[in-house]
């Protein structure tokens, strides 16, 4: 790079998405202890693997395929055209490697490619690539202290390396076909992440059925007791902390939009994903506000429990998403409150009917918030332009509807209902019963009790030994 | 003998692979896949093994009535403990 300003631009962008990565991490820590916490002491270790694995088992398979399908599926592919050539982000590309940006070698790509993604395509395939780890981190949360670590891993690539990232392609990039014919808008992954896996949490949770005594005779279901509350406490804080790295990871820091305006001059500012205009500052009090209409009716509605506040905070922030860019603060903050009061009675009224046992409510938090969140955009910004480009469908409430649908239902409940089914078939889905009431700790983890056993023994006889005790 | 970069001291706007080997790309990629599918399959196979184990074991009424108090045992203390009889 030659040009000082483009140098600046290009690697401020660069370090920008990098920052935004390292906060992104905090949800997974988040989600790790959330669940952890959440589930019983018997199962805490086995819990806390099941969810770990996710980073480096959605992370390979992102880099095989997952980056690929965002930009060569845009289409559908068979919707608005053909699979795009995306040359810079297939797995043996050479940008998908350390790059200086010079000519490139393969003949598959330009030296514009090799110029404009040298320095970007790592850091932006890592910013999506930690939403892939957070939509397998939801579904991983609803399903604990029953389903084998292996079925859960392959169904966390299916929904973090494929389902998600082709929501993406269709509805979270600028020309996805969503955007052009639906005019879907969903600048902060209401529905591309949140609705996707609370979705697709939903057909898991179908057919893998509640934990043994979940459920009393008469069909009411008892309150399973999270064994550390303060481990789930700090994990949702941490989860708050890191949706904030999620936030700014949806934007381009820097972008000139004033030839796409039909200026003539530029006109350099934050943009959303579809490159439409933003400022950090607005989606900043947008998140507060709505992180606060959705505390605040959440400890109303759950009557002061912690546990639904904290996480009525999050689906607030997720009710809004949709419109976070573009909402004024207080209508972000009614809008969560509003959200919050569907996806609480949503569950109550899922888990009773259904008997449905979604042990963190993250069906609730983020598919009940996060369909909400979407459809209610449509009637807020209703006439809105969905892109730069003025022949694409503008926002409306059928568009955004439609486009809730595809995500919960299509994309998320559907193939996770498959996937599940054939998995449970092949009786590969579920722990056996005697190991579930055993406890899954016991059964992976016996050795480490007897060392600890054995450690205590050996202090016992010291102590004595010593003089120290009788 | 060079696996990729010779020298830092040239145009450095035509430097473009910086890692080593470049040309490779396809052959770590199926490397890379077939590591990742042979991990899975291991690790269903190791998790059936152990899982298989564990009902056999359970399958003792007794055994996994312990198993339970252990469990559901308060702290570590008592869990140390009840490890540490007959089980």
């Amino acid at each position: 790079m030659g040009d000082p300003l483009d140098a600046l631009t290009i690697i401020f962008t660069e370090v920008y998405y990098w920052i935004t990565v390292v906060f992104m991490f905090l949800i997974h820590v988040g989600f790790c202890m959330y669940e952890v916490g959440a589930s019983r002491k018997k199962n805490m270790m086995h819990t806390l693997m099941k969810n770990t694995m996710v980073i480096p088992l959605v992370t390979v398979s992102f880099f095989y395929f997952g980056w690929w399908i965002y930009f060569g599926w845009a289409n559908g592919p068979g919707i608005t055209g053909g699979v795009i050539d995306a040359p810079w982000a297939t797995p043996w590309s050479e940008l998908m490697g350390a790059h200086l940006g010079g000519k490139p070698f393969q003949d598959t790509l330009t030296a514009d490619d090799t110029m404009g993604w040298a320095r970007i395509n790592g850091v932006f395939w890592a910013a999506f690539l930690l939403f892939s780890w957070t939509a397998a981190s939801i579904v991983s949360g609803a399903v604990i202290e029953r389903i084998r670590s292996g079925a859960f891993w392959l169904l966390a690539v299916l929904i973090g390396s494929f389902m998600w990232i082709i929501d993406a392609a269709w509805g979270w990039s600028p020309d996805g076909w969503m955007v052009q014919l639906l005019g879907y808008h969903d600048a902060y992954a209401s529905g591309v992440i949140h609705a996707i896996a609370g979705g697709f949490a939903l057909g898991i949770l179908v057919h893998l059925g509640p934990r043994i005594g979940k459920f009393r005779a008469d069909g009411t279901p008892r309150n399973i007791v999270p064994h550390n509350p303060w481990l789930v406490t700090i994990g949702l804080f941490l989860i708050y902390t890191g949706f904030w790295g999620f936030y700014v990871a949806c934007n381009i820091p820097i972008f000139d939009i004033g030839g796409a305006a039909g200026m003539d001059k530029s006109f350099f500012t934050t943009t959303t994903i579809y490159l439409t205009p933003t400022t950090t500052s607005a989606i900043t009090m947008n998140f507060l506000m709505s992180l606060s209409g959705g505390m605040m009716m959440g400890f109303v509605i759950s009557k002061g429990d912690a546990f639904w506040t904290y996480s009525s905070g999050l689906a607030g922030i997720i009710a809004a998403s949709a419109g976070n860019d573009l909402y004024h603060p207080i209508q972000a903050m009614i809008i969560a409150a509003a959200g919050v009061v569907f996806m609480y009675k949503m569950h109550f009224w899922v888990e009773r009917k259904f008997k449905i046992d979604d042990a963190v409510g993250a069906v609730a938090v983020h598919g009940y918030a996060g369909f909400f969140g979407v459809v209610i955009a449509g009637f807020v910004l209703w006439g809105y332009p969905s892109s730069m480009n003025p022949d694409y469908a503008p926002i409306t409430p059928w568009g955004q509807f439609i486009g809730a649908v595809i995500m919960f239902g299509l994309l998320g409940f559907l193939p996770a209902w498959i996937a599940a089914g054939i998995l449970k078939k092949m009786n590969l889905l579920r722990i056996p019963e005697e190991v579930e009431i055993a406890g899954l700790d016991l059964a992976e983890y016996h050795g480490r009790y007897l060392d600890e056993a054995e450690v205590y023994e050996a202090e016992l006889s010291e102590a004595r030994a010593r003089g120290l005790i009788d | 003998m060079s696996t990729g970069i010779e020298t830092w001291n040239m145009n450095l706007l035509d430097i473009g692979t910086l890692y080593p080997f470049p040309g490779t790309e396809t052959v770590l990629v199926i490397i890379g896949v077939a590591s990742w599918i042979i991990w899975h399959i291991k690790q269903i196979k190791d998790e059936n093994a152990a899982l298989e184990e564990e009902k056999r074991k359970f399958s003792d009424k007794a055994k996994l009535r312990k198993a339970m108090e252990i469990s559901n045992a308060e702290s570590l203390l008592e869990t140390v403990k009840s490890h540490t009889s007959d089980f």
